[in-house]
C-alpha cells in the first residue's frame, strides 16, 4: 500500500522555513502519491504543523517548492482547491457562529457539498438540535474538533490534511473519527496526511508513516515494514513495536524520558 | 517596631518593583522608541521655541508633558499587562499581588491626573483629565475594541461635554455653578470615587468567585478565551445585522462579500450601525433637552453650545472610523485560522484575484463606515440649525477624517512587518499638519474664506491618495489570507 501508482500528489522540494534564527525546515524533501495515508510524527514543536501549513500554501516557505496536484501551491486553480480538506489543529474556529451557520456558509463556498454525509455526520456524532443551534464558543473542545472534521469532510476532497484531529476527543469520540475515516474515506481512494502523538491510532489506520526530525523527513515507510524491521536501501533492524520505533528514530532522549531516565 | 514598619516598606518596594519588571517585559522595544522620539521632538521641540522666545512658563509646561506623556505611556501598557497577570491562579498562589496590581493602577492613574492638571495650571481640571485618564487606560486593556467602543465613546463624549459646557455660552447661573468650586470638587470627588471602584472591579479578588468576576470582567474587556462575542448574542444589536447580512451572503455568494466573514463580525460593517445610531440617538437627545429646556425654563442656548455640541459629536464620529480601521486590523491578526480555511475554498480565487476582491471588500467596508459616520454628523448639524460656515467646516473635517479612515485600511497583510499603529498615527499627524499649513498658506493669499474649502479638498486628495497606494501594494503582495503570515 505505501507504493501507490502515478505521479506524486503532494511534492515538496528542499522546502525551507525559518522563524527568526531557529530553522524549523531544512530543505525538506517530501512526496506524497494519490491514495496513500499518511501519519506524521515528531516531537513537540518538531514543526508537523509548520510542515502542513507550508505544504498547504497557508505559509511561506523560506525556500523550497511545494506542488499539489502538479500546480505551484502559491496558483493553485479553483478546482484544485476545492479538491483540498483541512482540520487545523485550532478547532475553535468561526466561533461567533452555530455548527449550523458554519456549515451554511462552508456550503456557499464549495461547487459540491455533501449535504446528506453532513446531516448523517451531525446525527452519528451527537449534533442534535440544540447542539446545532448553539454558538460554538460554546461547544467543548471534542465537540469543535468534531465539527471541525465534519467541515472538512463535507465536500468529500482528494486530499484530507488533517493536524492533531483527534487531540480532544474522548476514545468514543476517537473511534467514531477512525470508523469515519477508514470506512468512507480512505476506501474511496482519499489521500490522507494526519498527524498525531497517539500511536494506537496510526496502528489502526496509517499505511505509511513519516518521521519529522532537525527540519527533514528522517524515515518514511509502510508501517508494517518499518514494524518489520525493513529501514530502506537494504538495511534491516530486529521487529519492534511502534512506540519503540518511535524512541529509536527520534534518538536516545525521547527514550530515556519516556522511560523515566533523566536526559 | 521601625525596623518591622521599614522591612514592610522595603518588601513592599520590591513586590512594586518585581510586577513592574515583569509587566513591562517588551519583546520589541520598536513602537517604544518610535513613541519616545515622537513625544521629544514635538514637546522638546516646542520648549525649546518657546524658551528662545523667553516664555518660560510655556517651556516648563512642555518639558513636563514630555514626562507626562513618557509616563502616561507605560501607564497604559502597565494596564494591558497587569489585567494579564491577574489570573485565577496568580491572584490564588500569589498573595497580595492583587492588592499591588491595584495600588500600581490607581497610583499612576492619580499621579498622571494630577500631573496633567497641574500642567493645565487649574484644578478645574482635575475631573476630565482624571477621567480621559482612566478610559484611555481602560481602552488600553480592551482587547476587542467593538464591544467596548460604543461604551467607551459615550463616556468620552461626555467627558469632551463636561469643559466644554462649562465654557460656551449656557445660562449664567447654570454656568455659574457648573464652574463654582464645591461643584468642580464634587465632580472630582465623584470622579475618584468611580475611579477607584472601576479599578478595583478590572482586577477581580482571588477566591471561588475570581473565575465568575473574571469572565464578567473579559466579556468587557475581551481579553479572555472567547475571541469573539457570539453573533446569536442578546441584545447585541449589531449581531441581528451581522446574521441577516450572513444568510444573504450564503444565499447569493458574491466571493468579496463571503472574504469579510472570516473576519467575524467585528470586522463587518454592520458592526458600526449600532456605534453610529447609538451616538445619533445621543446627539438627538442632546438637541431634546436643549429644546425642553428653553421650553419649561426659558433657557437660551447659544450658537457656542450649537457648535460645541457638533465638536463633540465630530470628535466621536472621527474616533469612531478611527476605532473601525483600529478593529479590522485587529480582526485580521486574530482570524488567523478563519482566513486559513477560507483561503483553501475555492470561492477565495487565485492569489491576485484574491487580493483585488478582498481589497475592495475592505475599501467598501471601510468607504461605508466613514460615509455613515460623516453623513450622521451633518445631518446632527442640520438640526442642531448649524449654519452654512459651520456645515462647510464640518465637511472639512469628515474629509480630513477620510484619512483616518483610509490610513491602514489596505496594504501587504500578508507580512507581519507592516507599519504599526504608533507609526501610522504619527504618519497621519504629519499629513494632518502639512494640509493645514498649507491651507493657512491658500487663505494668506485668497482670503480666510478659503481655508475650510481648502482643507477639505486636501484632506479627500489625501484620503484618495491613501487609498490608492494601499489598494496598489496590496495587489502587488502574496495572498492576503492568512494575515501575517511572511516574516
Amino acid at each position: 500500500m505505501s507504493s501507490q501508482a502515478g505521479s506524486p500528489l503532494v511534492r515538496m522540494s528542499s522546502v525551507s522555513k525559518f522563524f527568526g534564527s531557529q530553522r524549523v525546515l531544512d530543505h525538506l524533501d517530501w512526496q506524497i502519491r494519490p491514495g496513500q495515508v499518511i501519519g506524521l510524527l515528531g516531537r513537540n514543536g518538531a514543526g508537523k504543523s509548520t510542515l502542513l501549513e507550508c505544504m498547504l500554501g497557508l505559509r511561506e516557505p523560506d525556500g523550497g517548492k511545494v506542488t499539489l496536484f502538479d500546480e505551484d501551491v502559491r496558483t493553485l486553480s479553483d478546482a484544485r482547491r476545492g479538491n483540498i480538506g483541512y482540520v487545523p489543529q485550532a478547532s475553535e474556529l468561526f466561533d461567533w457562529l452555530t455548527p449550523t451557520q458554519m456549515l451554511d456558509y462552508f456550503k456557499a463556498m464549495y461547487p459540491r457539498w455533501n449535504a446528506a454525509k453532513v446531516d448523517g455526520l451531525l446525527s452519528r456524532w451527537g449534533f442534535n438540535d440544540t447542539l446545532r443551534n448553539k454558538a460554538i464558543n460554546k461547544l467543548s473542545g471534542g465537540e469543535q474538533q468534531r465539527l471541525s472534521i465534519i467541515r472538512a469532510l463535507a465536500h468529500d476532497p482528494a486530499l484530507l490534511v488533517l493536524d492533531e484531529p483527534v487531540s480532544s476527543l474522548d476514545p468514543l469520540g476517537r473511534r467514531d473519527f477512525l470508523r469515519e475515516l477508514v470506512g468512507d474515506v480512505i476506501e474511496r481512494g482519499t489521500t490522507v496526511v494526519f498527524s498525531t502523538h497517539i500511536l494506537s491510532d496510526l496502528e489502526r489506520v496509517a499505511f505509511d508513516i513519516a518521521f519529522l526530525k532537525d527540519g527533514r523527513i528522517a524515515l518514511q515507510g509502510g508501517i508494517d515494514a518499518l514494524l518489520e524491521g525493513e529501514r530502506g536501501a537494504g538495511v534491516r533492524a530486529a521487529p519492534m513495536s511502534l512506540e519503540d520505533l518511535y524512541m529509536d528514530v527520534m534518538g536516545d532522549e525521547s527514550r530515556d524520558l519516556a522511560h523515566g531516565v533523566a536526559p | 517596631m521601625i525596623a518591622a514598619r521599614d522591612d514592610a516598606w522595603g518588601d513592599a518596594w520590591d513586590e512594586y518593583g518585581r510586577i513592574w519588571r515583569v509587566a513591562m517585559v517588551r519583546p520589541k522595544r520598536r513602537r517604544e522608541i518610535v513613541a519616545a522620539a515622537f513625544i521629544v521632538l514635538a514637546f522638546g521641540g516646542g520648549a525649546v521655541v518657546t524658551a528662545l522666545q523667553h516664555r518660560w512658563e510655556w517651556s516648563a509646561r512642555l518639558l513636563g508633558a514630555v514626562v507626562l506623556f513618557w509616563l502616561l505611556f507605560s501607564w497604559v501598557f502597565f494596564m494591558g499587562r497587569s489585567l494579564q497577570m491577574n489570573s485565577p491562579a496568580n491572584a490564588r498562589l500569589m498573595p497580595r499581588q492583587r492588592r499591588r496590581l491595584v495600588q500600581m493602577a490607581l497610583g499612576g492613574w492619580l499621579a498622571l491626573s494630577l500631573g496633567f492638571t497641574a500642567m493645565f495650571w487649574t484644578w478645574r481640571m482635575f475631573p476630565p483629565v482624571a477621567l480621559y485618564a482612566l478610559v484611555l487606560g481602560t481602552f488600553a486593556a480592551s482587547k476587542r475594541v467593538a464591544d467596548a467602543v460604543f461604551r467607551l465613546l459615550v463616556l468620552g463624549a461626555l467627558c469632551t461635554a463636561a469643559p466644554l459646557l462649562a465654557s460656551f455660552p449656557l445660562p449664567d447661573a447654570l454656568a455659574a455653578l457648573l464652574a463654582s468650586p464645591p461643584a468642580v470638587l464634587a465632580a472630582g470627588a465623584a470622579v475618584l470615587l468611580l475611579g477607584a471602584r472601576h479599578i478595583a472591579a478590572i482586577y477581580p479578588d482571588g477566591g471561588d468567585r475570581h473565575a465568575d468576576a473574571r469572565a464578567r470582567m473579559q466579556a468587557l474587556l475581551g481579553s479572555g478565551h472567547a475571541r469573539h462575542a457570539a453573533a446569536k448574542g442578546k441584545g447585541w444589536l449589531s449581531g441581528a445585522f451581522y446574521l441577516a447580512a450572513l444568510k444573504r451572503d450564503c444565499r447569493a455568494p458574491r466571493p468579496g462579500t463571503m472574504l469579510m466573514h472570516a473576519l467575524g463580525p467585528q470586522g463587518h460593517w454592520t458592526a458600526w450601525i449600532a456605534g453610529v445610531a447609538g451616538l445619533t440617538a445621543l446627539y438627538l437627545a442632546t438637541r431634546l433637552a436643549a429644546y425642553a429646556a428653553h421650553r419649561l425654563f426659558g433657557m437660551q442656548f447659544g450658537q457656542g453650545f450649537l457648535v460645541g455640541a457638533s465638536t463633540v459629536a465630530l470628535a466621536s464620529m472621527v474616533l469612531l472610523a478611527a476605532f473601525c480601521n483600529v478593529q479590522l486590523g485587529r480582526q485580521l491578526r486574530s482570524t488567523r485560522g478563519e482566513q486559513a480555511l477560507l483561503r483553501l475554498t475555492p470561492l477565495a480565487g487565485a492569489a491576485a484575484l484574491f487580493n483585488r476582491r478582498l481589497a475592495a471588500a475592505l475599501l467598501k467596508t471601510g468607504l461605508v463606515n466613514w460615509m455613515m459616520a460623516s453623513a450622521a454628523l451633518l445631518l446632527l448639524a442640520l438640526l442642531f440649525h448649524a449654519n452654512g460656515k459651520v456645515l462647510v467646516c464640518l465637511a472639512a473635517l469628515c474629509c480630513a477624517a477620510g484619512q483616518v479612515a483610509m490610513a491602514r485600511l489596505l496594504g501587504d497583510f500578508s507580512r507581519e512587518s507592516r507599519p504599526g499603529l504608533l507609526e501610522s498615527c504619527i504618519f497621519l499627524v504629519l499629513i494632518l499638519a502639512a494640509e493645514v499649513l498649507v491651507a493657512w498658506a491658500m487663505a494668506r493669499m485668497g482670503g480666510w474664506r478659503l481655508f475650510w474649502p481648502g482643507f477639505g479638498v486636501l484632506g479627500l486628495a489625501g484620503s484618495v491618495a491613501l487609498a490608492v497606494r494601499g489598494w496598489k501594494t496590496m495587489l502587488a503582495a502574496p495572498s492576503s489570507f492568512p494575515a501575517g503570515r511572511i516574516g
